[in-house]
């Protein structure tokens, strides 16, 4: 063997075991996660302000982690607009990390204007738990420039809030670093104990980001169980929806709270099924919750229209 | 088996490993379709896109296997440079579809608000990938043969010269072997030379 068949041989061999362990453990798999492939917007043209919300009624969608604008989350939009024709919903609760590759003044046709315009013709309104996507973890400059954009583009009233629809009080927490854990947390959660306490609607529903109980990939977050689920608790909290993880799942009720991970809104992962877990599963997906009077009914839909789960709770149920 | 048969055989595997690695980004995005629930339809586009593509390589490949070998100076050259071709073609068939997208999506989305299908952007990434295996398989079959020699044209382009054209030494690591050094040899003594000068004035 001369030289230059060594070398070339050599590089052959380091190439191939090189490519072998960068498609098999990091390209393949992202590119089975990840919804990178841009997809056609739905085109369902809906009847505006359909919905019917009352004193005692109101319908809401509640998606997660939709922020790729690719095939799957144009899918997931296409589902809701189908759902939409036969039980209208007058709110969209939007559980975070509504925008993925890049920044979201950019991205905002792609990622929320054209998957989410039939809707918004319809006059449907969105409301915003920021996600750590839609910054950064730990708030930069930038990140908090980029979460100035999405409260701004989604007329969102602040970081964190609260709204009255029908007989239900929304409260919707930033959860980043600082938001609920850290350093600056305190004023956030002094608010929530405030609000929570003032709140006289018959349902109480918090949205956040971060799922307090996940069986997912990122799992339940840490410093959660000490510092909100006691708060949530002692305020007799109806349900909590989260997204950052991947998949559909519903707590068994902990201290009288279901505890919802919604964020299957565009790309999928794995779910185990622990202790806590009532159901699981890794979907796409998006959850419509209709509360009609002291019992609210919550339907886990895939894009295909097929139901992976449904639930009813009473008011004040387990309390 | 006959070493021609071993050849075809060989040559089979590595078209139909070509073959693969232009499919297998798009059966990862369809494992994801098919994971999510969505319609069976969705993702099919890109796979027939990429099995075109991945086939049209393949019997590419194939040919210019076919070709080197009635070229080759050394068999060898042919597998080592088929091996870069086949790494080349592996990584830049996903990595290029990966980066492209990720890096440039909302580019991709106004594509696709205009009408033009993303498969489109699939299959040209996809033939910009089997063009740079196929430049890197011919640029290492052609530095790994002796050269410089004359080139001639073969139907797949120009090819190093035919094994029984090449006369130049084999390169190797040892220093090359010089001719001995002779001395320089008298000039023979001729009669003429030998006799006096008076001699032959005379």
């Amino acid at each position: 063997m001369n030289r230059r068949e060594f070398l070339a041989s050599g590089l052959g061999v380091v190439g191939t075991v090189a490519a072998g362990l960068t498609l098999g453990k990091g390209v393949w798999p992202l590119l089975a996660e990840e919804d990178l492939v841009p997809g056609e917007a739905p085109r369902a043209r809906l009847d505006p302000q359909a919905w019917d919300t009352t004193a005692d009624r109101v319908t809401f969608a509640a998606l997660g982690d939709n922020g790729s604008g690719g095939r799957q989350a144009m899918a997931v939009a296409d589902r809701m607009a189908e759902v939409y024709r036969d039980r209208p919903f007058g709110l969209v609760a939007l559980l975070g990390d509504i925008c993925y590759y890049g920044n979201f003044e950019d991205r905002y046709d792609d990622v929320f204007r054209r998957p989410m315009a039939p809707l918004i013709d319809a006059g449907v309104s969105f409301e915003l738990a920021i996600g750590n996507h839609d910054a950064d973890l730990h708030h930069s400059d930038e990140g908090l420039a980029e979460i100035e954009a999405e409260l701004r583009l989604l007329g969102t009233p602040g970081r964190y809030y609260a709204s009255t629809h029908g007989p239900a009080d929304f409260f919707y927490l930033d959860s980043s670093v600082p938001g609920l854990l850290g350093d600056g947390s305190s004023d956030q959660l002094e608010w929530l104990d405030d609000t929570l306490a003032s709140a006289d609607n018959q349902w109480k529903v918090v949205a956040l980001h971060h799922p307090p109980y996940s069986s997912g990939e990122h799992g339940s977050t840490p410093g959660f169980d000490e510092v909100l689920q006691p708060l949530l608790a002692r305020h007799h909290v109806d349900v909590v929806l989260a997204g950052h993880d991947h998949h559909y799942e519903r707590t068994h009720p902990i201290d009288g709270t279901t505890y919802v991970v919604s964020g299957g809104g565009c790309k999928t992962t794995g779910v185990a099924h622990r202790d806590f877990t009532a159901v699981a599963e890794s979907t796409l997906e998006f959850l419509h919750v209709d509360i009609h009077g002291d019992r609210l009914t919550g339907t886990c839909i895939r894009p295909d229209g097929s139901v992976a789960d449904r639930f009813t709770i009473r008011a004040r149920e387990g309390r | 088996m006959t070493p021609r048969t071993v050849d075809r055989l060989v040559a089979g595997v590595y078209a139909a490993a070509c073959f693969g690695a232009v499919l297998a980004p798009a059966l990862a995005v369809r494992w994801a379709v098919f994971r999510s629930n969505i319609s069976g339809v969705a993702g099919r586009d890109i796979v027939a896109a990429s099995v075109a593509v991945g086939a049209a390589h393949a019997a590419v490949a194939w040919t210019r296997l076919r070709c080197e070998k009635r070229t080759a100076a050394r068999r060898s050259h042919i597998w080592i440079a088929s091996l870069n071709a086949l790494v080349v073609l592996a990584l830049s068939a996903s990595l290029l579809v990966l980066g492209v997208l990720a890096a440039f999506a909302d580019e991709h989305a106004r594509f696709a608000n205009l009408g033009l299908p993303v498969v489109v952007l699939w299959t040209g990434l996809q033939l910009v990938a089997v063009a740079m295996a196929e430049a890197t398989g011919r640029l290492v079959f052609w530095w790994l043969e002796p050269h410089p020699a004359p080139h001639r044209a073969c139907r797949w382009g120009v090819l190093p010269p035919a094994r029984h054209l090449v006369r130049l030494p084999r390169l190797s690591w040892r220093a090359p072997v010089r001719p001995p050094v002779q001395a320089p040899v008298p000039a023979p003594v001729t009669v003429a030379a030998a006799r006096p000068a008076a001699t032959r004035a005379r």
